[in-house]
């Protein structure tokens, strides 16, 4: 009788989810992807396909985007898990500002943190004139695949941290000190026992930082200077001024799609590898650093956070300056504010909270709903679901506006012009982050728990709420921050699908810069860092899995 | 039960909220449409009925910079008070994706920049057919060439240079046979004719003075990539980065660069290639369909009038118009007397684009 009703609430809510996902998910994109394979006469045709692979100028593309992808994959981890492991098993004073810190750094628009690294380390950067005046080096360009993956990986490293904080701080310390027994300190005991134990968070994150990177067409954009990577290619063949041709965009949205289908795959194949369970009944003691080893670790971990932070910091610079036009010009004051606060800030803040709020909401919900099918009720349909919610993560941004725009703009159902369809693109886009935490966390939390709570008499449904769900709160919360860092600084999606109501602090940053106001873009940027930072503030305070008393 | 209950519930409000705010959008359509029937019918004889017949409201889909957008705005609105503007800014690339993509529920009323003589007849269907009323006053090379394109201003191809870097590489740039100079290997930046209308302005003007598809010009644009010629993504790097210092020369449009003067930058100058320069004019035009049209028919005509243009021209000192009665002064750019203008023949452009553009890849690929 129980094993009926168990079965019954999750196959609607299997049944639920492909309804969903039917309306808001596969029809939009499958109206894109049509345009690929079928002629504007209406006949099947792999033309566009061959295009693509014949002309070395296009399939150049994917080549050069795969290449810089895993050099910023290896940079980001190489960064990030020093960093994650310095953070949870040690002590450091500051430890919550280099959190906070290191979150912001991966926040900023992706437009202005490109072309801030610009002006610091251009051709004519303030640094390097600098250090060519006193020091005598000549710095290499900061343009093409260096730029890019320079660029790129400090922006991205927090999510190697995030994840691996999450992953550390569930490692049992009952086996760390069963490993020091037989012998295995230090470092071997890192590669040997820790980095093992955390394998599927460490994959569960490569994966994120490489989707980004992959589908990344701001960083290119600006920094790229020639190197071409196939997210530029997609939106110029949508978004370009001269003749675009959709159909060819679509045709390398599917091949971009394909190559992505193959390494989610892959991961998930290596992280099955790396089933096992464990729980935090004993978390691990941080311990104080000392000697040389802690000096050069506050080394690492404050230089790694100062240089990622640099550009933001630059920019709240220049918003004082006084500024016309793009052109900077002596002398500092407020005249970027004021114009900032006629250009609609009010509402840009507004709506960046709102739009943050709801979304990040549906999503945490839907993420444990799906984590829950995933890893408990493993089946083909809900395998399904969730290479589906993956899906949208590697299509670029823009591809998705377009898709849900031409899908929502006929009766029945109009949403074109909404809050609706942004909050919509929004969750489509930004649930990936912490499906992948929420998945990661429950596969470590062994069923045994889960049994012993049903044979005392809870529900199944019981159990999950009351036990399952607050111990993947680590999880969950490590994968909100960064859905949410996400949705906050949303572009690719809003350019097609805002409107004046439905405007962003992103977008206007964007706006202001392309119109050609920096001025007014740093500010809007700027205050977007310090919403930024106070909602972090808010959430450490609240949160209960971030320890305060560090 | 309860918990079917529960769930089933949860997602009936899933549903219906989404459903529900969906519904708030249609009834905005409904009152939308209902102004449109009230501007559609009406007359347009004088004025003062004008402002009345016209709506309140507009909305301005535009590429060009907040500088252009306020000074238009400024003259619209000294005519009609009553007509609000809402402006929404993108590139033309990302603005015409969504004029298409709404196509069957328009949200704008017009288009302005970013829209060439060489587009032809391409965005026919997304354009309302309109022909302003101030069309027998603009120039012969700019009138409409496809029936729903109002072109408005000239962008005339010219090279930022940085006169500081300039001078460091000890050269002097005056025309594009100093290009192939290899002081300026990798110092030249340009953008990608295949999405930038700019870069593509470029071609156009090389085209017009080296000959079209001649060997002349493809050996030319040969030679300035394999001097290093860069190809940057945007435009706008054209000149904001010339003044910014990372390149000494770029390949791009008038007002772009003379904005820079305007806003105070001390380091960069104007130049005309001596061999020749030209522009092609860009449009204003109408989408399909636009909610409110007879105020976008006012735009449009502001936008060709005489007065419109000397308004806007004389407060932005940087641009040339197309209406031939337009008076104004040029601060910033040199007179049109004083340039050496070529002819460009829009009609071998327009046929012939595809082609430039398909060996102008096969160029990049293979010297890359």
């Amino acid at each position: 009788m129980k094993k009926h009703k168990r079965l019954e609430i999750w196959t609607f809510v299997t049944i639920g989810f492909f309804i969903l996902f039917a309306i808001f998910l596969v029809y939009p994109m499958y109206g894109i992807l049509k345009e690929s394979v079928v002629t504007p006469e209406g006949k099947f045709s792999l033309e566009q396909f061959k295009k693509f692979f014949s002309n070395p100028y296009y399939s150049q593309t994917i080549l050069n985007s795969f290449k810089v992808t895993i050099a910023v994959t290896a940079l980001t981890l190489l960064l990030g898990i020093p960093f994650s492991y310095f953070y949870s098993f040690y002590r450091l004073k500051g430890a919550k500002i280099l959190f906070i810190v290191s979150v912001l750094c991966c926040m900023s628009a992706p437009f202005i943190g490109a072309y801030a690294w610009i002006m610091l380390l251009g051709r004519s950067g303030v640094i390097t004139v600098w250090i060519k005046e006193h020091l005598g080096i000549s710095l290499g360009s900061i343009y093409g695949f260096v730029g890019i993956m320079f660029v790129q990986a400090f922006k991205l490293f927090p999510l190697v941290f995030i994840y691996m904080n999450g992953a550390f701080k569930n490692i049992d310390n009952t086996l760390l000190e069963a490993s020091e027994n037989m012998g295995c300190v230090g470092i071997k005991r890192f590669f040997k026992v820790i980095m093992q134990l955390s394998m599927p968070t460490i994959l569960a994150a490569a994966l994120m930082v490489f989707m980004r990177a992959f589908a990344d067409f701001g960083t290119p954009l600006v920094i790229g200077e020639g190197y071409r990577t196939f997210p530029v290619e997609i939106y110029n063949q949508y978004l370009g001024e001269n003749g675009t041709n959709h159909a060819f965009a679509s045709a390398i949205s599917v091949i971009a799609i394909l190559v992505t289908a193959v390494v989610f795959f892959l991961q998930k194949w290596a992280t099955n590898k790396y089933k096992f369970s464990m729980n935090a009944l004993h978390p691990v003691e941080k311990k104080k650093p000392k000697g040389i080893l802690g000096v050069l670790m506050y080394i690492y971990t404050y230089a790694l956070v100062a240089i990622a932070f640099l550009p933001q910091v630059y920019i709240v610079y220049l918003s004082f300056r006084n500024c016309k036009g793009s052109v900077f010009q002596e002398g500092y004051s407020l005249m970027n504010y004021e114009a900032a606060a006629k250009k609609l800030l009010g509402r840009s803040i507004k709506n960046t909270l709102m739009f943050g709020v709801v979304a990040l909401a549906i999503i945490i919900l839907l993420s444990v709903l799906i984590a829950y099918l995933v890893v408990r009720r493993s089946s083909v349909a809900n395998n399904i679901i969730d290479t589906v919610s993956m899906l949208p993560y590697i299509i670029p941004g823009s591809v998705v506006g377009i898709a849900l725009v031409l899908a929502f703009s006929k009766k029945p159902l109009v949403l074109t012009g909404t809050i609706t369809i942004m909050i919509i693109a929004l969750v489509i886009r930004r649930m990936p982050y912490t499906i992948r935490s929420a998945t990661a966390t429950l596969m470590q939390i062994p069923m045994s728990i889960e049994e012993a709570s049903i044979s005392l008499g809870a529900s199944k449904l019981k159990t999950f709420i009351k036990i399952t769900v607050p111990m993947m709160t680590n999880g969950i919360v490590s994968g909100a921050i960064l859905s949410w860092v996400a949705i906050v600084t949303e572009l690719s999606s809003a350019i097609i699908l805002y409107n004046n109501k439905s405007i962003t602090l992103t977008m206007s940053t964007y706006v202001a810069i392309s119109r050609g106001n920096y001025g007014l873009g740093a500010a809007f940027a700027a205050i977007l860092t310090v919403l930024t930072t106070i909602s972090l503030l808010v959430y450490l305070a609240v949160s209960k899995s971030e320890d305060i008393k560090l | 039960m309860k918990k079917k209950i529960l769930a089933s519930l949860l997602t009936v409000i899933m549903v219906l909220s989404l459903v529900g705010c969906g519904g708030k959008s249609k009834s905005n359509n409904q009152d939308t449409n209902s102004n449109n029937s009230n501007a559609g019918s009406e007359t347009t004889n004088d004025t003062a009925d004008k402002t009345e017949d016209l709506g309140d409201k507009l909305v301005f889909y535009s590429s060009m910079t907040d500088e252009d957008i306020e000074s238009v705005l400024e003259g619209f609105n000294a005519l009609y008070p009553d007509i609000e503007v809402e402006v929404v800014n993108g590139s033309a690339g990302e603005l015409i994706a969504r004029i298409t993509a709404e196509a069957d529920n328009p949200q704008g009323d017009v288009m302005w920049g970013g829209l060439p003589q060489t587009d032809g007849n391409s965005y026919a269907d997304i354009f309302e057919p309109y022909i302003s009323e101030n069309e027998d006053e603009i120039y012969e090379a700019y009138k409409t060439n496809n029936g729903f394109y109002n072109y408005s201003h000239l962008s005339t191809v010219v090279f930022c240079v940085n006169t500081e870097l300039e001078e460091k590489a000890g050269i002097e740039i005056k025309g594009y046979k100093d290009l192939l100079n290899p002081a300026l290997k990798g110092q030249i930046v340009f953008s990608d004719p295949n999405s930038s209308s700019a870069a593509w302005n470029n071609i156009c003007n090389i085209m017009a003075v080296f000959g079209y598809n001649s060997d002349e010009a493809w050996d030319y644009i040969k030679g300035l990539l394999e001097n290093g010629l860069v190809i940057s993504d945007s435009s706008s790097k054209c000149f904001k980065a010339v003044a910014d210092g990372e390149y000494i020369v770029g390949l791009t449009y008038e007002d772009g660069a003379a904005q820079l003067l305007k806003n105070g930058a001390k380091n960069i100058r104007l130049v005309y290639p001596e061999e020749g320069t030209s522009a092609t004019a860009m449009a204003c035009a109408i989408i399909k369909g636009a909610p409110h049209m007879a105020a976008a028919k006012a735009m449009v005509n502001y936008l060709t009038s005489a007065e419109g243009q000397s308004e806007r021209a004389e407060k932005l000192g940087t641009i040339r118009m197309t209406n031939s009665n337009a008076k104004y002064t040029t601060k910033y750019i040199p007179a049109t007397e004083e340039i050496k203008w070529v002819p460009r023949d829009v009609n071998w452009l327009i046929e012939h684009k595809q082609e430039v553009l398909d060996r102008w890849n096969e160029l990049v690929t293979s010297i890359n």
